[in-house]
């Protein structure tokens, strides 16, 4: 185990520094400078000198880049150009949590979704209730959140009145957020839930179980669904990560003070050091994920720990 | 541990972050009693919080309520005091003594005088302070320049004569600078607040004197404003405000078809829709606003401009009120000059130019290019993501087509691009609108299209025009000053460097239990009058 959290650690290295590189240069090139962005209007170039200057817009390029790392390395991102000057670091930890909460309890809500509608479908194979789950799952893979979110708002917000249309602030401004960003993950999940039991159900071992005088109930819940779950468990690092890059566009939509909205925000702006921060933030929450399920994979298939080990 | 219970841990474990993420933060720091407050949504979250550096409407409106400058717009969108009582103005116009209202204090309890504006002037000014606005502002004021620059950090226009007397010198006569000070850079702060926050000025440190005070700011959520029960002046009907900060247009319109808020903006696309709604179409409200949309024609990127017939041809062939009636549902008025309703200077005799495809279609000819043949390609640039930009421009490409058989591309730009292009004068043709700095037709005329002006990157020149804003810009009688900007806005009219398209107008929905809101040109005024108390 130790070994491959090793061998993943001191991968993670240059993985970090490519998206440094690559965010910075994306920025740099970019065809608007953020001093534009501030003053507006208002194309003073006097102002404009003096405050790339002060943000330090006027250095080299490589120089630029290194006071970026090296601050990096000690744990200060630097200061937003847009946000008063707030340090990104205190940015980050305070949207983080935000799309954090997000994911997991989408996450949640997609297995607690897509796993029974996986197991039923299977169970009912072919029938009315399995070609039903398929179609619902067909729906949610195809369309993209950007299309139910608003139909979700105009029904449940407008018309009825059951639910707010945006906000963080209670239970009941998580439902449609979650809703969304839950649906394709829940989705593909049945399909894979379904799929697996489909395979277990036909194996030896359930056919021993089911002959030994064991209830269908008994072995369903004691055999089939655990070894059917193993797959599921490991696609659910894939499914953060789509929760991750998803809470883009829901945070965006639901006005959600997360990650995604701040991203596009600082997009739009031109804020070199949030839009750095963001990105060794998803990409680090990324390998974080990816080194979880290594883990998870070794813990669950002793070859793959065993095979790490001899390396 | 089998897969159920396992769930079941996972679902508990989110519930728990979720509900400490949401739950976390909630007490404000000033109590405010919920009885009267009024709700209304922020378009994109505050940036900046220093009233030295502020730009967006929403944040000034927040800001206003907080902190105060020594003048402001009433409702006949005059300058009327605020903190100061009166002023006094030298013959030669260069010198404001202006005569503080005493015993003004600021939230923390401090009694607010002179100094504090040398102060604040002063601070704003520093280059440490990052202001992309103060040059705008007070770039007029004596030693302005040598604070902007850092040789000094003394500011040697401004002086406390007395605790509650200060005088501000000005390099040259300029009736408009009154209307500069009325700009958040000039609202007064509290020193020892900003000082004992590191020299910031940010939501721990927003101490004012205006009516309402900062209860809570919960980042990229929600602002709070408590009531200033010691206010100086007109004691605020209110307990508190509350803005909630919602950058999406739909969750806007829910939340005060929900009633969470009172008061919310009107997408135009939307518009249609509201007013045929027997309930909202009783809500809505309109709103001239000092500013005015057009195209411009960019003599520096597209040669033919430079003939004065090319430009006049397109101001002819330009429907305005179809694009008035298509793309904006009505909520405009149609441009004829330049200086919109309301702003001194604004001429409502004025015609401009008119709509005669025909004589457009001549002059086309005239200047070389008969049915739009000879010209080179020519692309229509406007600012990505606002639909009634994007059916103003297409309804102007169509007009090219179809009066001067002109072909446009059009061409959405992003925001920051575009602002890139139009300062570096790349954009042949571009939307634009030019929202006032302050009302007065200084800053519609000479900052935009004189000769050399730091707007004017679209290479407008002609000495006339010049010659009658120079002369305008340091007149003190304000009778002769409007008759100087109106003949200068006639030229310019006529010269066509821009095609003035229209005036703008806001439109918003309010509650019935909203009353007492007060407006001028500006937008909102601070409200100290507004309840929502039904």
């Amino acid at each position: 185990m130790l070994a491959i959290v090793r061998a993943r650690l001191l991968q993670a290295i240059p993985t970090l520094l490519a998206v440094t590189l690559v965010t910075f240069l994306l920025g740099y090139f970019a065809p608007a400078s953020p001093v534009d962005i501030l003053l507006g209007q208002h194309a003073d170039p006097e102002t404009r000198r003096r405050l790339e200057h002060e943000y330090g817009l006027d250095r080299p390029a490589l120089v630029q880049y290194g006071a970026f790392l090296w601050g990096a390395v000690r744990g200060d991102l630097g200061r937003s150009f847009a946000n008063a000057n707030r340090p990104v670091t205190e940015m980050l930890t305070e949207q983080f949590p935000v799309t954090a909460t997000l994911a997991v309890l989408a996450l949640a809500a997609a297995i607690a979704c897509g796993v029974p509608a996986g197991i039923a479908a299977a169970l009912r194979h072919n029938s009315l209730l399995d070609r039903t789950v398929m179609a619902g799952v067909l729906v949610f893979v195809c369309t993209p959140p950007f299309v139910y979110a608003p139909l979700l708002i105009l029904l449940f917000s407008l018309r009825l009145g059951w639910l707010p249309s945006s906000g963080w602030e209670g239970p009941q401004t998580l439902v449609l957020p979650i809703a969304v960003l839950a649906a394709r993950p829940a989705a593909l999940i049945a399909r894979l839930m379904r799929s697996s039991m489909l395979d277990v159900v036909r194996q030896d071992y359930i056919r021993t179980a089911m002959a030994k005088g064991l209830s269908r109930a008994q072995v369903i819940r004691r055999h089939a669904v655990k070894n059917a779950f193993l797959p599921v468990l490991t696609a659910l690092g894939s499914a953060f990560g789509y929760l991750l890059t998803g809470s883009f566009v829901v945070e965006n939509i639901f006005s959600i003070p997360g990650i995604g909205y701040e991203s596009v925000q600082s997009i739009r702006q031109r804020d070199y050091p949030v839009i750095q921060g963001m990105a060794i933030l998803v990409a680090v929450v990324f390998l974080l994920v990816n080194l979880i399920v290594d883990l998870l994979y070794a813990w669950v298939d002793p070859r793959v720990r065993h095979s790490e080990a001899a390396r | 541990m089998s897969i159920a219970p396992r769930l079941a841990c996972l679902h508990a474990a989110a519930l728990t972050i979720a509900l400490a993420a949401v739950g976390c933060g909630r007490q404000p720091r000033v109590a405010v009693d919920d009885t009267n407050v009024l709700r209304y949504a922020m378009q994109n979250k505050p940036t900046r919080l220093d009233p030295a550096s502020v730009e967006d409407g929403d944040t000034i409106d927040m800001l206003m309520q907080v902190f105060e400058g020594l003048v402001q717009w009433n409702e006949k969108s005059e300058i009327a005091p605020n903190l100061a009582e009166r002023w006094d103005i030298s013959p030669d116009g260069r010198t404001y003594t202006f005569h503080l209202k005493e015993g003004v204090r600021f939230h923390n309890g401090r009694t607010m005088t002179a100094e504090d504006f040398v102060y604040t002037l002063t601070r704003t000014l520093l280059p440490e302070t990052k202001s992309t606005v103060a040059r705008t502002y007070l770039g007029d004021i004596v030693g302005a320049e040598d604070v902007l620059s850092g040789r000094t950090r003394s500011l040697a226009g401004v002086k406390a004569l007395r605790p509650s007397t200060l005088e501000i010198r000005i390099d040259k006569r300029r009736p408009y600078f009154l209307g500069k000070l009325t700009y958040p850079t000039a609202y007064v702060v509290c020193r020892e607040a900003i000082e004992k926050n590191g020299g910031v000025l940010d939501d721990k440190a927003m101490v004012g004197t205006g009516p309402f005070r900062l209860a809570e700011y919960r980042h990229g959520y929600s602002i709070r404003l408590a009531a200033n029960k010691d206010y100086h002046g007109t004691k605020p009907r209110l307990t508190g405000i509350e803005r909630l900060i919602l950058p999406d247009s739909l969750a806007r319109q829910t939340a005060y078809e929900g009633g969470r808020t009172h008061i919310t903006d009107v997408q135009r696309s939307d518009l249609d829709r509201v007013l045929k709604d027997p309930k909202l179409s009783k809500e809505v409200r309109e709103f001239d606003r000092p500013a005015i949309w057009y195209l411009a024609l960019n003599q520096r990127a597209y040669p033919p401009f430079k003939d004065r017939r090319v430009r006049r041809a397109f101001a002819m062939a330009i429907d305005k009120e179809a694009i008035i009636r298509i793309a904006l549902r009505g909520t405009a008025k149609r441009a004829d000059g330049i200086v919109p309703p309301g702003v001194p200077g604004h001429d409502p005799s004025y015609r401009g130019l008119p709509y005669d495809p025909a004589k457009a279609r001549a002059l086309l000819a005239e200047a070389g290019y008969p049915g739009g043949k000879g010209l080179p390609r020519l692309v229509l640039s406007f600012r990505q993501g606002y639909k009634h930009i994007e059916d103003s421009v297409i309804s102007i490409r169509n007009d090219l087509k179809r009066n001067l058989g002109i072909e446009a591309d059009i061409r959405q730009v992003e925001w920051g691009q575009f602002l890139t292009e139009r300062n570096n004068g790349t954009m042949p043709c571009y939307h634009l609108r030019w929202m006032a700095d302050y009302l007065d037709a200084q800053n519609f005329l000479s900052l935009m299209l004189r000769t050399g002006a730091q707007e004017n990157s679209i290479g407008y020149s002609n000495p006339r025009f010049d010659a009658l804003c120079d002369k305008a810009d340091v007149e003190g009688d304000p009778a002769r000053r409007a008759a100087l900007y109106r003949q200068a806005e006639r030229i310019a009219v006529e010269d066509a460097p821009w095609v003035c398209l229209y005036f703008q107008r806001d439109v918003e929905l309010h509650k019935p239990e909203v009353r007492g809101l007060r407006d001028c040109l500006m937008g909102h005024l601070p409200h100290v009058t507004t309840t929502v108390k039904p």
